[in-house]
């Protein structure tokens, strides 16, 4: 799913912030990446999402080469992958409804297929009496929440969240990290980037170490799960609030998907 | 592509959140689009001048003493007639020629009347344009029976001047507006711009292509230029009538009506705006969009 081979990245200022990296990925997998600051965690990142470019080495993502992808296919690459940042990035004069919808909208997605989804996926974080709320007027757990919801909108098959935890209180991390358990558990790739150790250690999970740029510890893959709390009872995940279920009643969410992904693709086919 | 009729809105909701920095926008651009219509009128005004001044602007020509009237009217006349840019040829015998020195200058010229007379017949020749007068007078002076042509080149070449450089110094204020118009909304859309940069890293993130990403913008652009552009037209009518008559109570002169060019106007007026508010966004959102996650963002 996603591999690094060899690979090397030095800033223009002369930093160099990885070095000779190889990392494998596998699908399904559930990766920490932990590391002091300024060890290469973000650059790690950075470099999966093609915000950057390795000065060294190959990286493949999804079985495709981006090291030599052209600029204008990197928009597709990245509608692969859910972004979930530390300050959750959520436009604060937009509902919390349009703040996941604005994912949808800004690839294509029709009208009919951003209301049926987003109401879904708002479901699914447990956010369903909040889709009308402003950001302000939520916890820093429950922002993070509709960042997450966000970046699950448009099924992608990777989850990056760059510290996600950092500017939550430690209950509502675990509730985060839950919940990006259960997202995994329906085979979808997460990678955490983070410092809090306590949260490794409670979920056993990959984990990735990265110091002065390179890979200096690695768990390898976990093959089984033998410790994951689910704080959040499964069917408060998956039902969709009463007024949205009426509305949807006749289409299943794998229709709905079904539906969000052709948008896409329709999408991409007309932008091409 | 699809979602454009969100673009289309989005684009239109940025001019409203921005009202404040959209209505200098506007009034800005509005200004250098009166500039800029000015400008022109003004040129055509020169031009309509220089051509009504051109067209009383007649030139003699002298035949030759052998000519007499029969052959000047029935040969020499039609032939003048037929040269390219002569729209008028008038002839003018001798006999009348020393009639009119006589009335001016009394009856020194009494004997020199009918037989005695050494006046030569001629033409008076209106040309349709007076840049092209120096080739007009060598196809008449080429003309057989010709003697010469009254020499009134200074004057022409006065008024083709005067008629370029004000086109000239027309066209400079065009350019020069239209450069500083580019520039204020150009930096309109990058003040939206940078208070949407936030959304703009985020569209990057989910992979919103440029182009989705850019059109909000261009169509702010455009929507602050056509409004600029109605705007101007609207104004420029009451400002240029009120101005000619103005100026026509000191000095009277053939003007343009602006009734004549309203429509060119007005289409000119906004087809300006739409393409200055366009390529202003398309400048400012250039560098947004090489730009990439955090750096969007200033970090």
């Amino acid at each position: 799913m996603i591999q690094f081979k060899d690979v090397s990245k030095t800033y223009p200022n002369g930093t160099q912030a990885l070095s000779h990296v190889n990392i494998n990925i596998e699908k399904g997998e559930f990766v920490f990446i932990v590391g002091a600051s300024g060890a290469g965690k973000s650059t790690f990142l950075k470099l999966i999402m093609k915000e950057e470019q390795p000065t060294e080495g190959e990286i493949f993502v999804n079985g495709i080469n981006t090291t030599t992808m052209k600029r204008r296919k990197v928009p597709y690459l990245r509608r692969t992958m859910g972004i979930v940042f530390q300050d959750f990035r959520l436009i604060d004069k937009m509902t919390v409804f349009d703040n996941v919808a604005f994912a949808m909208r800004v690839i294509g997605a029709r009208p009919k297929a951003v209301k049926k989804r987003v109401l879904y996926i708002l479901g699914l974080v447990g956010l369903k009496d909040k889709a009308k709320c402003r950001p302000a007027e939520l916890s820093g757990g429950e922002q993070q929440r509709v960042s997450l919801a966000r970046a699950l909108v448009n099924n992608p098959s990777i989850i990056i969240a760059d510290e996600p935890t950092g500017n939550i209180d430690p209950e509502m991390s675990f509730e985060i990290i839950e919940l990006l358990n259960e997202i995994n558990k329906q085979g979808t790739t997460i990678i955490v980037v983070t410092h809090e150790h306590e949260l490794v250690h409670k979920f056993k999970n990959r984990v990735i170490e990265i110091n002065g740029g390179k890979v200096t510890a690695d768990s390898g893959a976990v093959t089984e799960k033998t410790n994951v709390p689910i704080a959040i009872a499964e069917e408060d995940l998956a039902v969709i609030p009463e007024e949205i279920a009426e509305e949807i009643s006749d289409v299943s969410v794998d229709e709905l998907n079904e539906e969000v992904l052709k948008a896409i693709t329709e999408g991409e086919a007309d932008d091409e | 592509m699809k979602g454009i009729g969100y673009l289309v809105k989005e684009g239109i909701k940025n001019v409203w959140n921005n009202r404040m920095m959209s209505l200098a926008s506007i009034g800005v651009l509005v200004s250098c689009l009166l500039m800029t219509g000015l400008a022109v009128l003004l040129s055509l005004n020169v031009t309509s001048v220089v051509n009504s001044v051109g067209k009383d602007n007649q030139v003699t020509v002298f035949l030759n003493d052998d000519v007499n009237e029969l052959q000047a009217v029935m040969e020499i006349g039609p032939e003048l007639r037929n040269i390219e840019n002569v729209s008028e040829c008038e002839f003018y015998s001798k006999d009348e020629a020393i009639k009119e020195l006589e009335a001016e200058l009394g009856n020194l010229f009494e004997e020199l009347q009918g037989d005695n007379n050494p006046l030569p017949h001629a033409f008076h020749i209106t040309m349709e344009n007076l840049a092209q007068y120096d080739e007009t007078v060598e196809k008449i002076v080429n003309t057989q029976g010709v003697y010469k042509v009254s020499d009134r080149s200074d004057v022409a070449s006065k008024l083709t001047s005067l008629n370029e450089l004000v086109t000239q110094i027309g066209l400079w204020i065009v350019i020069v507006l239209a450069l500083i118009s580019l520039f204020i909304i150009s930096n309109s859309i990058r003040m939206t711009m940078y208070s949407r940069r936030f959304e703009i890293s985020i569209m990057k993130s989910v992979g919103a292509t440029n182009w989705f990403i850019r059109i909000p913008f261009i169509i702010e652009g455009e929507v602050l230029g056509l409004i600029a552009g109605l705007l101007s037209s609207g104004i420029i009518a009451f400002l240029y009538n009120g101005m000619i008559v103005a100026v026509q109570y000191i000095i009277p002169f053939s003007k343009i009506n602006y009734s004549d060019v309203a429509f060119q106007m007005t289409l000119a007026f906004i087809v300006l705006g739409i393409v200055i508010g366009a390529i202003g966004a398309g400048i400012s959102i250039g560098r947004y969009l090489k730009m990439e996650g955090g750096e969007i963002l200033g970090w």
